[in-house]
């Protein structure tokens, strides 16, 4: 379970999770995701494709990251590679109606500019 | 991706239990169990070696057929956990490795003997009766949502049986089905995400609302209006971020139809009395709480004579097999229509076939699996 961020320019921040977000994974890393989504950036990727498993309580810390970036006037979306068990988690909760969700990470990365 | 690499940082690399926050002086090692016959048992180390074994005079006996009489010794040297084993059959793992003669045991890793896991917890005594307390909480909250689960039942129209297996932690799920009037029938399934006292205490609440037959402004026969109500009720902003996925249907026994909803949740599958495959029964929406006006859906089946609904939450297919099998949806939902087993519940039948499966006894996640055969 890691989570790791790079910055590209002022305007974008990449976050890039790996591992599984269970319960014990999720605990580790979701004050982290809040308070990296917090920084003053405009987009926000947040890069799941090196993600082994998505259970609903990762769903959650998504969520909540997503809507706080919409509060500050940011947007955040997702990168899942399509076909994945982590795409499969993100369909059934819906999670893709409240956050764009990208197979590809330089469209999502305009997406999140924009 | 863009030129500017930027600068990697990697934050956190946490594994297993992460290190507990009070002060060091008073901690004390213990082995929990995670699974086999007594989750949640925790045993103190540091009065010497402790030998666990499947009979006396092992000083730590667990009940498993897999287990040698004397199959391994555990104890503290130096301040670190150590684990011997004792030329058992079966082996003795340590962060699924087996090991040939002793081991080191870090804090946070788990030692697997047979069907059993044990994680090495070390913390502070102080932390531990804390937990005990929890614990006991925990147990309340266990039985709160029993006590409003409905009975299988056993003749009438639609017949039920159940499995609801609480993990350790608890993991907020729950379940109920009632006669709306004579031939109308409604069930539901629900699992709110996250584990502990909280999440069973949140699927309690919404567990009142459904449970009433009657709703002002609301019609429970209307599922996508149900999911709507609830959506609107139990915004996470105002409940501690709580979001819940829920399977909502209704049978009109008359018309031998099923309306039925998905909120956030994976499909519910009906199975026909011919057993020759399941449909999945799911409708794209969202999560109840994520979005406040969200225009939930629904969706429609022919309920044919003998066929049977299952209704079951995420944790009966997201299991890590103990035996590297592959396991997932596609592999639980297989089992739904195999044939039926005259000397159990179809409930119980499928749950025997998961634990025979993917080789756990007990899971990380509550399971809960509900059948409604219709006549």
């Amino acid at each position: 379970m890691s989570i790791s961020y790079v910055d590209v320019g002022d305007q974008l921040r990449r976050i890039e999770i790996t591992g599984r977000l269970d319960v014990e994974g999720t605990n580790s890393v979701a004050s982290q995701l809040v308070e990296l989504t917090q920084a003053p950036k405009k987009g926000v990727v947040v890069d799941l494709s090196s993600l082994k498993f998505l259970a609903s309580i990762g769903i959650r810390a998504l969520i909540t990251a997503a809507k706080a970036v919409k509060e500050r006037g940011g947007k955040m979306v997702l990168v899942v590679d399509d076909g994945s068990t982590v795409m499969m988690s993100i369909k059934a909760t819906g999670i893709d109606k409240l956050v764009p969700v990208f197979d590809d990470s330089d469209d999502a990365e305009r997406a999140a500019a924009a | 991706m863009s030129d500017d690499p930027g600068t990697r940082t990697v934050i956190a690399r946490p594994e297993g239990l992460g290190a507990p926050s009070a002060a060091p002086d008073d901690r004390a090692h213990y082995l929990v169990v995670i699974e086999g016959a007594e989750p949640g048992r925790r045993i103190e180390l540091g009065g010497g070696p402790l030998v666990i074994g499947r009979s006396e005079p092992a000083g730590i006996v667990i009940a498993d057929a897999l287990v040698s009489r004397n199959h391994c010794r555990v104890e503290l040297t130096m301040g670190e956990l150590v684990v011997n084993d004792l030329g058992s059959s079966n082996g003795t793992f340590v962060a699924g490795r087996r090991i040939s003669g002793h081991a080191l045991v870090a804090p946070g890793e788990r030692i697997t003997i047979g069907t059993h896991v044990f994680e090495h917890d070390w913390r502070s005594r102080k932390e531990v009766h804390a937990l005990r307390a929890l614990d006991t909480d925990l147990e309340k909250a266990k039985r709160y949502v029993r006590s409003l689960l409905p009975d299988p039942l056993e003749e009438g129209p639609v017949r039920t049986d159940w499995v609801l297996q609480p993990c350790a932690k608890l993991g907020g799920d729950a379940f109920g089905y009632h006669f709306i009037d004579e031939r109308t029938f409604a069930i539901y399934l629900l699992d709110v995400t996250g584990h502990g006292t909280d999440a069973a205490m949140h699927a309690v609440s919404v567990m009142n609302v459904l449970r009433q037959r009657s709703l002002p402004g609301v019609d429970s026969r209307d599922p996508a209006r149900m999911a709507s109500h609830l959506s609107q009720m139990f915004q996470m902003d105002n409940h501690g971020g709580m979001l819940l996925s829920l399977w909502y249907g209704v049978c009109d026994l008359g018309s031998r139809t099923l309306a039925f909803t998905s909120a956030g949740h994976h499909a519910g599958y009906l199975v026909g009395p011919g057993r020759d495959g399941a449909t999945p029964l799911d409708v794209s929406n969202v999560l109840i709480g994520m979005m406040p006006d969200y225009p939930y859906r629904s969706g429609r089946a022919e309920l044919a004579p003998g066929s049977s609904l299952f209704l079951f939450s995420d944790g009966a297919f997201e299991i890590e097999p103990a035996n590297g099998r592959p396991w997932d949806l596609e592999a639980f939902v297989g089992l739904l229509t195999e044939p039926r087993d005259a000397g159990k519940t179809e409930s119980q039948r499928v749950l025997d076939a998961v634990t025979a499966r993917t080789g756990h006894r007990t899971f990380e996640d509550d399971f809960t699996l509900v059948v409604a055969t219709f006549a």
